[in-house]
C-alpha cells in the first residue's frame, strides 16, 4: 500500500505534501506547522506507516516500535486517543498496535502496555506523566514501578511532543533527555519531534543536544486548499472595559451574553481556573442556560461529558464554552466570538485561533481584557501582549498577522537536567521520610505542579483501601491542597513502610502524589471540578470489584506471588519467565544490546525467585493454601505462587529477591555466566525495591540471636535449600549480608560498588540497565498474568 | 597494588579529611579507575597501582583541576571592569596553553558566554542571582557543574547555600574559593616553570606524607584548620595563615562529593540548609566543645569507613547523606545521631567525626571538630523512634511554657546519652522525662489546643520494658503497677494521669487521683485502690450483691510482680520514690500487647511476707486460686481499701477471717482482737498494707500466701 492510500484510509482525506514528505524521509526532529493542519495525523500515521507498512524492511526495522505520544494538556489525551483510536480501526490495525492512556493511577490491571514490550504501541499522555516517567519518578505511579517504565520509555521509542510553545522546562528536558540517549547508548535507537506552529530554533538547543538536525515546514509547500481558507480566516480585537474590578466576573458575563449569536458557540478563555468558575457562576445567574464549564481540575469522566458538550455542534441558542488555558491547544474547535483574558502573546495567538477557525463567520470579534491579576504570568507579559491588543484593535487580522507582531517576552529560565541529575535520578532507593529528588522542576514551572486526589467515603482510611484508579483522579493544584490542609481538610497518602493510608500534613504534599480525601468534606463537583470552597459531599466513584487488586506499593507487599488460579510451582514458574522472555528477545531488535547481556537478562529470569524457596516464604504460601507442615502440598513445592491473597510472612518486610540475590553471591556457580553482577542486580531489581543499594528499614521487627545483619526481612546466616531450576540445580546457600556494607570484603566489592559500576559502564550505562530491568520485570508480569501458558507446563 | 600510607591525611582537621577524598577522587576518576581508600585509626589508605612517586608524578605533572568556577560573585575574577589579582588569574588560565587545563578553559569560556548573554537580556547579578545561578547550571561542562552543586542548591524560589563551602555561595569573608583556588593552580602546576615544578614536588610530598623541608606560603587557609589560622590569628587577620598550596587544591577537590545527593534533597519543604549530605542543625545537647561565645550553627558528620572503597562508592555514600530514622528525615543532631547508632551499621561506617560550623570574628565560618561518634547497635536506641511523632508536634507547638521547654530539653539530652552510650538506666531517664514532659504539656492549656497534643501514645510496652530492664526491685514493681490495664481501658494511667478524654475531645481536667509524684508512694497507691472500689461498684448493676459476695478489685495485668520484691516494699527496703518516678514513665506504656519477662525463674517460696499481707493479698488477686485441685475464689468487700487507707487494719483482718470461714476455709487464726492487733503490730502500716494490694501477683504467689492463712489442707464442702 502506498502512504497516500495508507493516509487516506485512515483519515478519509488525502495527504497533505509535507504530510507525504514526512512518511518519505521519516520524523524530522522539529515540525513547524500552524494548528489544525494536521500535526497529530502527520506524526502517527507517517510513524505507523513506517514501522508496519513501509515497503523497505530497513526502514521498518529502523523504526521505533513505540510511539510516545506527548500532549501539553490533559484535555487534549482523550481527543487525541480517540482520532488514534478511529485510524487504527479504519487500517483494521486495532488488535496489531496497542493504544494506551498514560495517566497514572493504572495499578498492573491497565498496564498492558508494560507486559507487552515487544509489540508495537502508542502511548498518548500529558508531559507530566510521561517526563516524569523518564526520569524515573513516574508521577501518580508506585515508586517501585518507576524503574519499569524509565526502561521502557528509552529503548525503541519515537518520542512526540506537541504544542513546544507550551511545554515550559519540560522542552529543555526532553532536549536532553534525547541527547542523553545518543551519548549513553540504549537497547534500541530512539528518536524525537518536536511540533509546533511557531518555535524559535533556539530553545530547542541545550548543551547536550544543540543543534536541530532536521527541520520539516509547512510553509515549504505553499498553502492550498481547505488549509488556505482556514489560514485566511480574520476575527477582530476588541478591547473591553471592566468599570468595577469588583464585578470583573458579572460584567464579563454580560459582554459575553451581549455578543453571543445564536447557532453559534462563544469561547471564554479565563487566565485562571477560579475565575472561570466565577464568570461560569455570573452566567448561570444571569439566565444562560447552555453554558459549559472546561477546565483541567476534572475526574475523567466529568472531563469527558464537559469537553464533549462544549464540542458539540450548537444547537439554537448556541452554547458558551467558559474555559481556561486547556483550549488554548490542539482542541479542534471554533466560536464565533471569543473572549480572552490577556496572557503571554503566544497563547493569545494560540486561543485566537479557535475563533472563527475555519473562516467560517463573518465578521468575528476577539473581545479581550487586561486581568484583574497578571498571575499566572508575568506582569511584562501581560503587558506586552495589552499593547499588541491596542495596535490591533478593529483591525480583521488573522492568526498569521497576530502571529507577526513583535511582542517582548520575559526572559525565562529554566532548569536544565544535567548528566548528574540523570545519574542521582537512576537510583530510586525509597527514602522512606518521602524525600526524593524532586522532578517538577524539570517539567512545570513551580506554580503549575499537581498532586492527584480521589475523593471516597472514609472518615480514615483502612490498611486494605485500595489505591485510587484512573477513574477517581482529578489533578490539583499543590498549593491550593497544602492551604486546604492547613485549614483542616483530612487528606491521606500512602506511607510504604506503614504499609497504610497516613493521615498527610501539608508540609508532606509532594507533586505527582496521589491523594485520598473525605467525601464529606466536599470540593468538587461535577460542573465545577476542583472546588475547595463547595461544602457539598462529593459523589465518591464506585470502585469496581475488579480492580481492587492487591497493592504493590508497600515496601514488603509482592502481589505476584498469588494467583487467581491454582498454585504455581516455582521450578515452573522460573521457566514460565525465562520462556516469556526469550520470546520478547526473539521478537523485539535490541541492537543496543550485546549478546551477552541479553543471556545475562534471560539468566536472570531463570533464577529470579530461587529466594522463594526461603523457609519464611514457604511457610507462608503453604498458610495461605491452607497446607500445614508435612502436607502432600508442602512435598511438592517449592511454590512460587499461591492460589489466593492474603499472606503476611512472618518477618516484616520480607524480600524473597534479596535472598535469591544473595544465594547467588558464590563465585563458584558458573551459570551466572560472563555477566555474573549483571545478572545478580536483575534478579534484586525485579520487584524494583533492591536497586542500587541494600540497606534495612527501621523497625524490621524481632532481630535474630545472636545479633546479625539484617535488611528486608533477611538475616545474615539464613540458609536457602538447594533449589531445581532450568538451568540446573543450585547449591544449597547460606545469605551473606556483608556485601551490603560499603567497602571490598570477603565476598568481594559491595553491592553498592557493583551496581555502580553497572550504572557506569559504556556498555551500559542506566538505559540499557534500566531497559534489561525492566524487560525482566515485564516477562515476570506476562507470566504471572497467565501462568503455565507459556511454557504450557 | 600498592598500599601508600598517607600519613598527612587525617580525620582532623576537616580540610585534612576533605583532602584525603580529594586524593581518591583524582587518582580514581584521572589515572587508576581501581584505587580504593579507606582510613585506619585516624590515617588515610590507598590502594593504587601507583608508587609513592608516581603518584607525585601523577599529580604535578598529569593531574587535571576539577574547574571550579563562580562567576556570580564579585570577587571571583570574572569582572570585566576591573583588573585585580582575581582577575588576572582567571586570564592566566584562560590563556594558558597547558593541557592539563583543557577543562578549565572550557568552564572559563562557557562562564564567559553565560554572563555575557545574561547581562545583555538585562539580568543583574545580584538581583537575579537565581536566574543567574540557573542559568549557569544550564551552561557549565559537566565537570562545573558539580562544584556549583557543591556550592548552592537551587531551590524553586531561592537559592540554599552550603554550610561546607562557607554557607554563602563560595565566599569566605573577603576571599572566594574558586579564585583562591585558581591562585593556588599556578603554583602547584608550576605554570611559572623553571624550578617551581620541584617546589610543587616537594609541596605535595609534604601535603600527602608530612615529609617536610619546604617553605609554606602565606595564604589564606580559611575555615578547615582552624588551629593553624588560630596561630596566624595572633599576627595579622584571622584569615592569614601558612598553608601548603596543594592542601588547599587538595581539600577543594574532595568537597565535590558532597555535591552528590544536594538534588535528593530537593523534595524536602522545610529545613532547607540541614538538606546537604551529611550536614546537620546542631542541637544545644552534647556538644562540649562549643565554647561560649561561639555561635552553634550546622555540623558535619564525615563518616569513617574501614574496608577498601571506590571513589565512586565514598561518593555514594555521602550523597546517600541521609541517615533514615523511623519515617522522619533525620534534621537534628539528635535525630542523626540515633540514625547513625543504629541504622549506620548496615553500610559497616566504623563512626563519624563531627565538625560543628561556628561563626567566629563576624561573618567567617570555621569548622571544629567536635568529637567522633562510633557506629554501634545499640538496642535502647529503638524504642526511641516510638516517641518522634508526639515530640514533632510538641516541638512543632507555638508559644511553649517555660515548663514545657525546659522539659523538652531534658528529653533531648537523656536521649542524647541513649545514643551515646546505651544502657537501660538512660533509656529510663528518657521516659521518666517524657511523663513530666506531658504534665507540663496537658498543663499548658493554650499550648496543646493550638498544636492540638494529645497525650503520647502508641509506645509499644514490650520493646520499652525489655530495654529498660535494669534488674532492680524497683523497676519490676513499677513495670508491674503499672501493667494494669483492663479491656475497657481502664489501667492505672487513667486514674493517676490526665489522659484524653474521647467524649469531650480534650484531656481530662485532672487525674482522678491527685498526687502522683508529690505525695509518699503508698498514699498514692492506697488512695488508688479506694477509687478503684467505688470504679467497680458503680460498674456493678446490682451493688447489694456484692457486700455479700465481694468485688474483684483487681485490673487485668501483664506484668505480675515477684513475691520478694512485694516483700521488700512491704518492709522499706526499696526505694518508693524510684519507684514513684518509673511508675509514672511506665503508665505511658501501651500495655494492651502481651509482654514476656523473664523473672519469675525464682521461686515465691523464698519470700515471706507479713501475715496480714498473707491473709488479704487473696482477696485482691482477682482471680481463682487453686490449692491442689481445689479452686478458691475470694473478693474483697468494698470498703476495706477505705478502712485500711483510714488505719482501721485490725477490722478489716477480722472480716476477712469471718469470709474465710464463710469460704469454708479453716483459717489458722482465730479472730480474736488480741490476736488480730498482734498481727496488725507486727505488720506494716495499714495504709501500706492497702498500696500492696495493689500490687499484681502471680496466681502462684496468691496461693502461697492463701497457704499460709490456711495451712490445712482445704475443708471439701
Amino acid at each position: 500500500m502506498k502512504y497516500s492510500e495508507f493516509f487516506q484510509r485512515a483519515t478519509g482525506s488525502p495527504p497533505y505534501p509535507y504530510q507525504l514528505r514526512m512518511a518519505e524521509a521519516g520524523l524530522p526532529e522539529l515540525l513547524e506547522a500552524p494548528t489544525g493542519t494536521g500535526k497529530t495525523a502527520a506524526a502517527v500515521l507517517a510513524w505507523l506507516f513506517r514501522r508496519l507498512q513501509h515497503p523497505d524492511e530497513a526502514v521498518r526495522l529502523a523504526t521505533p516500535h513505540w510511539l510516545i505520544y506527548v500532549l501539553p494538556l490533559r484535555v487534549l489525551v482523550e481527543q487525541t486517543t480517540g482520532f488514534i483510536g478511529n485510524w487504527l480501526q479504519r487500517l483494521a490495525l486495532k488488535d496489531g498496535v496497542g493504544l494506551h492512556v498514560v495517566m497514572g493511577g493504572e495499578g498492573r490491571v491497565e498496564s498492558k502496555w508494560r507486559t507487552a514490550p515487544q509489540r508495537e504501541a502508542i502511548l498518548v499522555g500529558t508531559l507530566d506523566m510521561l517526563i516524569s516517567r523518564g526520569l524515573n519518578r513516574g508521577y501518580a505511579e508506585s515508586r517501585f514501578t518507576w524503574p519499569m517504565d524509565f526502561g521502557l520509555l528509552h529503548s525503541g521509542c519515537q518520542w512526540v511532543f506537541d504544542e513546544v510553545q507550551l511545554m515550559g522546562p519540560a522542552l529543555p528536558t526532553s532536549r536532553q533527555l534525547e541527547g542523553f540517549r545518543r551519548k549513553l547508548g540504549t537497547a534500541a535507537p530512539n528518536s524525537s519531534m518536536w511540533m509546533s506552529a511557531t518555535v524559535d530554533e533556539e530553545l530547542l538547543a541545550t548543551i547536550d543536544n544543540p543543534t536541530v538536525d532536521s527541520i520539516a515546514r509547512l510553509s515549504d509547500d505553499g498553502v492550498q486548499g481547505g488549509l488556505r481558507k482556514r489560514l485566511g480566516a480574520t476575527k477582530a480585537p476588541r478591547g473591553l472595559r471592566v468599570s468595577d474590578p469588583k464585578k470583573y466576573a458579572a460584567e464579563i458575563a454580560s459582554a459575553l451574553l451581549e455578543h453571543h449569536r445564536r447557532r453559534t458557540r462563544t469561547i471564554a478563555v479565563l487566565n485562571t481556573v477560579k475565575r472561570a468558575q466565577e464568570v461560569r457562576d455570573a452566567l448561570v445567574k444571569k439566565g444562560a442556560s447552555d453554558v459549559v464549564l472546561l477546565h483541567s481540575r476534572y475526574r475523567p469522566e466529568d472531563r469527558a461529558r464537559n469537553l464533549q458538550t462544549a464540542l458539540a455542534d450548537p444547537l439554537e441558542a448556541g452554547h458558551i464554552v467558559v474555559t481556561t488555558q486547556v483550549l488554548e491547544a490542539g482542541v479542534d474547535v471554533t466560536s464565533a466570538t471569543m473572549f480572552t483574558e490577556a496572557a503571554p502573546w503566544l497563547s493569545v495567538v494560540q486561543r485566537a485561533g479557535r475563533c472563527n477557525r475555519e473562516g467560517e463567520t463573518e465578521g468575528s470579534v476577539l473581545l479581550w481584557t487586561s486581568p484583574p491579576k497578571p498571575q499566572p504570568y508575568e506582569q511584562e507579559d501581560i503587558e506586552g501582549a495589552v499593547a499588541a491588543l491596542e495596535r490591533l484593535e478593529g483591525k480583521a487580522v488573522t492568526s498569521t498577522d497576530m502571529g507577526r507582531e513583535v511582542v517582548p517576552v520575559k526572559n525565562v529560565v529554566h532548569s536544565v537536567l544535567r548528566l548528574r541529575d540523570l545519574l542521582g535520578l537512576f537510583d530510586t532507593a525509597p527514602d522512606l521520610s518521602g524525600n526524593d529528588i524532586d522532578v517538577s522542576r524539570f517539567i512545570r514551572t513551580a506554580d503549575d505542579i499537581d498532586v492527584h486526589v480521589a475523593w471516597r467515603e472514609i472518615d480514615s482510611p483502612s490498611p486494605n483501601e485500595p489505591p485510587p484508579t484512573r477513574q477517581e483522579l482529578c489533578p490539583v493544584p499543590v498549593g491550593e491542597l497544602r492551604e486546604e490542609i492547613k485549614k483542616g481538610r483530612k487528606a491521606w497518602r500512602f506511607d510504604h513502610l506503614d504499609e497504610q493510608w497516613v493521615s498527610s500534613p501539608e508540609g508532606d504534599i509532594r507533586p505527582g502524589m496521589m491523594i485520598l480525601l473525605s467525601s464529606s468534606e466536599g470540593g468538587y463537583t461535577p460542573e465545577s471540578g476542583w472546588d475547595p470552597a463547595s461544602k457539598a459531599p462529593v459523589n465518591a466513584i464506585q470502585v469496581p470489584e475488579s480492580s481492587s487488586v492487591e497493592s504493590d506499593e508497600g515496601v514488603g507487599a509482592d502481589p505476584l506471588s498469588s494467583v487467581s488460579g491454582p498454585p504455581v510451582r516455582l521450578r515452573d514458574h522460573l521457566e514460565d519467565v525465562a520462556t516469556t522472555l526469550a520470546e520478547f528477545f526473539r521478537e523485539m531488535a535490541t541492537p543496543g544490546l550485546e549478546a551477552n547481556h541479553t543471556k545475562a537478562a534471560v539468566v536472570a529470569a531463570n533464577l529470579h525467585d530461587i529466594g522463594k524457596a526461603h523457609p519464611v516464604f514457604q511457610e507462608t504460601l503453604l498458610k495461605v493454601m491452607g497446607a500445614h507442615q508435612g502436607s502432600v502440598a508442602e512435598a511438592n513445592g517449592p511454590w512460587a505462587k499461591s492460589s489466593g491473597h492474603g499472606g503476611r510472612h512472618s518477618r516484616r518486610y520480607f524480600r524473597h529477591e534479596l535472598v535469591s540475590t544473595l544465594a547467588l553471591l558464590d563465585h563458584a556457580i558458573e551459570i551466572l555466566g560472563a555477566e555474573p553482577d549483571l545478572v545478580r542486580y536483575l534478579i534484586a531489581a525485579h520487584h524494583g525495591r533492591v536497586r542500587m543499594s541494600i540497606r534495612s528499614l527501621p523497625d524490621e521487627g524481632p532481630r535474630p540471636e545472636p545479633p546479625a545483619r539484617v535488611a528486608l526481612g533477611v538475616w545474615d546466616g539464613d540458609q536457602l535449600p538447594a533449589v531445581e531450576t532450568f538451568l540446573g540445580t543450585i547449591p544449597p546457600a547460606t545469605v551473606d549480608l556483608s556485601i551490603m556494607e560499603m567497602g571490598d570484603g570477603a565476598a568481594g566489592p559491595s553491592w553498592n560498588e557493583r551496581a555502580l559500576r553497572l550504572r557506569d559502564r559504556p556498555d551500559l550505562g542506566p538505559f540499557r540497565l534500566g531497559f534489561l530491568e525492566a524487560i525482566v520485570r515485564a516477562a515476570d508480569w506476562k507470566a504471572s498474568e497467565d501462568p503455565g501458558e507459556v511454557s504450557g507446563s | 597494588m600498592n598500599t601508600l600510607t598517607l600519613t598527612n591525611c587525617r580525620l582532623e582537621p576537616l580540610g585534612s579529611y576533605l583532602k584525603a577524598l580529594g586524593i581518591l577522587r583524582l587518582v580514581g576518576e584521572q589515572r587508576d579507575p581501581e584505587a580504593r581508600g579507606w582510613w585506619k585509626r585516624d590515617i588515610f589508605f590507598l590502594d593504587c597501582h601507583l608508587s609513592e612517586e608516581e603518584l607525585i608524578l601523577f599529580f604535578t605533572q598529569e593531574y587535571r583541576p576539577t574547574p571550579l568556577v563562580a562567576p556570580w560573585n564579585g570577587r571571583s575574577g570574572f569582572r570585566r571592569d576591573v583588573n585585580r589579582d582575581s582577575e588576572r588569574v582567571v586570564k592566566r588560565l584562560e590563556e594558558s596553553s597547558d593541557v592539563r587545563l583543557d577543562s578549565y578553559r572550557k568552564a572559563i569560556a562557557a562562564a564567559r558566554r553565560d554572563a555575557d548573554r545574561l547581562t545583555s537580556a538585562g539580568l543583574d547579578r545580584k538581583k537575579d542571582k537565581h536566574s543567574w545561578v540557573s542559568s549557569l547550571r544550564s551552561e557549565l561542562p559537566d565537570d562545573a557543574v558539580e562544584y556549583l552543586d557543591a556550592l548552592v542548591i537551587l531551590q524553586s524560589e531561592e537559592l540554599v547555600f552550603s554550610s561546607l563551602l562557607g554557607g554563602s555561595g563560595g565566599v569566605l569573608g573577603s576571599m572566594d574559593l574558586s579564585n583562591n583556588f585558581m591562585q593556588r593552580l599556578v603554583e602547584v602546576l608550576a605554570l611559572d616553570g623553571g624550578t617551581a615544578q620541584m617546589q610543587s614536588a616537594n609541596w605535595l610530598m609534604a601535603s600527602l606524607f608530612g615529609k617536610s623541608g619546604t617553605s609554606l606560603l602565606a595564604k589564606p587557609v580559611g575555615q578547615f584548620d582552624p588551629g593553624s589560622a588560630g596561630a596566624a590569628r595572633m599576627l595579622s587577620s584571622p584569615l592569614d595563615g601558612l598553608v601548603n598550596p596543594w592542601d588547599y587544591v587538595l581539600l577543594l577537590e574532595g568537597s565535590l562529593p558532597f555535591a552528590g545527593a544536594v538534588a535528593r534533597r530537593l523534595g524536602n519543604s522545610s529545613g532547607s540548609k540541614a538538606s546537604m549530605p551529611f550536614m546537620v542543625e546542631a542541637t544545644a545537647s552534647g556538644y562540649a566543645t562549643a565554647s561560649t561565645g561561639e555561635k552553634s550553627r550546622r555540623e558535619l558528620w564525615a563518616p569513617v569507613w574501614t574496608r577498601p572503597a571506590s571513589h565512586r562508592e565514598v561518593a555514594s555514600l555521602i550523597g546517600e547523606g541521609r541517615v533514615q530514622w523511623g519515617k522522619q528525615q533525620a534534621r537534628s543532631g539528635l535525630d542523626f545521631a540515633r540514625a547513625v547508632a543504629t541504622l549506620g551499621v548496615d553500610r559497616g561506617i566504623e563512626g563519624f567525626v563531627r565538625y560543628s560550623f561556628v561563626e567566629r570574628f563576624g561573618q567567617a565560618m570555621f569548622a571544629v571538630p567536635t568529637g567522633h561518634l562510633a557506629v554501634r547497635d545499640i538496642p535502647e536506641v529503638w524504642p526511641l523512634s516510638q516517641l518522634d511523632g508526639w515530640l514533632t508536634r510538641v516541638r512543632r507547638g507555638k508559644n511553649k511554657p517555660a515548663a514545657v521547654d525546659n522539659r523538652l530539653k531534658r528529653v533531648e539530652r537523656a536521649e542524647m546519652e541513649v545514643v551515646k552510650r546505651g544502657g537501660a538506666l538512660r533509656l529510663q531517664e528518657v521516659l521518666v522525662a517524657i511523663a513530666d514532659l506531658e504534665e507540663a504539656v496537658g498543663r499548658g492549656e493554650r499550648f496543646r489546643e493550638d498544636g492540638s497534643i494529645q497525650p503520647i501514645s502508641g509506645l509499644s510496652a514490650t520493646r520499652w520494658i525489655e530495654n529498660m530492664d535494669d534488674g532492680t526491685p524497683e523497676f519490676r514493681l513499677a513495670a508491674a503497677l503499672a501493667s494494669q490495664r483492663d479491656d475497657d481501658g481502664s489501667s492505672l494511667r487513667s486514674l493517676l494521669r490526665r489522659v484524653w478524654d474521647p467524649s469531650k475531645k480534650d484531656w481530662t481536667d485532672e487525674a482522678v487521683v491527685s498526687g502522683i509524684g508529690r505525695k509518699p508512694l503508698n498514699f498514692v497507691l492506697a488512695e488508688t485502690l479506694c477509687r478503684r472500689a467505688i470504679d467497680v461498684l458503680r460498674r456493678k448493676s446490682t451493688p447489694e450483691d456484692d457486700y455479700t459476695k465481694g468485688l474483684d478489685l483487681a485490673f487485668k495485668c501483664r506484668i505480675p510482680a515477684l513475691l520478694t520484691d512485694v516483700v521488700a516494699f512491704l518492709k522499706h527496703e526499696v526505694d518508693s520514690a524510684r519507684i514513684q518516678r518509673l511508675l509514672s514513665a511506665f503508665m505511658l506504656l501501651d500495655w494492651r500487647d502481651r509482654v514476656d519477662v523473664d523473672w519469675f525463674t525464682d521461686a515465691p517460696s523464698g519470700a515471706s511476707p507479713p501475715a496480714g499481707y498473707c491473709l488479704l493479698a487473696p482477696f485482691f488477686h482477682g482471680r481463682d486460686i487453686y490449692i491442689g485441685d481445689t479452686r478458691v475464689r475470694l473478693r474483697a468487700q468494698p470498703g476495706w481499701p477505705r478502712l485500711l487507707y483510714s488505719g482501721r487494719d485490725v477490722q478489716v483482718f477480722g472480716e476477712a477471717i469471718r469470709r474465710l470461714s464463710f469460704a469454708r476455709l479453716d483459717p489458722a487464726l482465730a479472730p480474736s482482737k488480741e490476736a488480730l492487733s498482734a498481727m496488725a503490730a507486727s505488720g506494716p502500716f495499714p495504709r501500706r498494707l492497702a498500696a500492696a494490694m495493689l500490687i499484681p501477683i502471680t496466681d502462684a504467689a496468691a496461693a502461697s500466701c492463701l497457704k499460709r492463712t490456711v495451712p490445712q489442707p482445704i475443708a471439701v464442702k
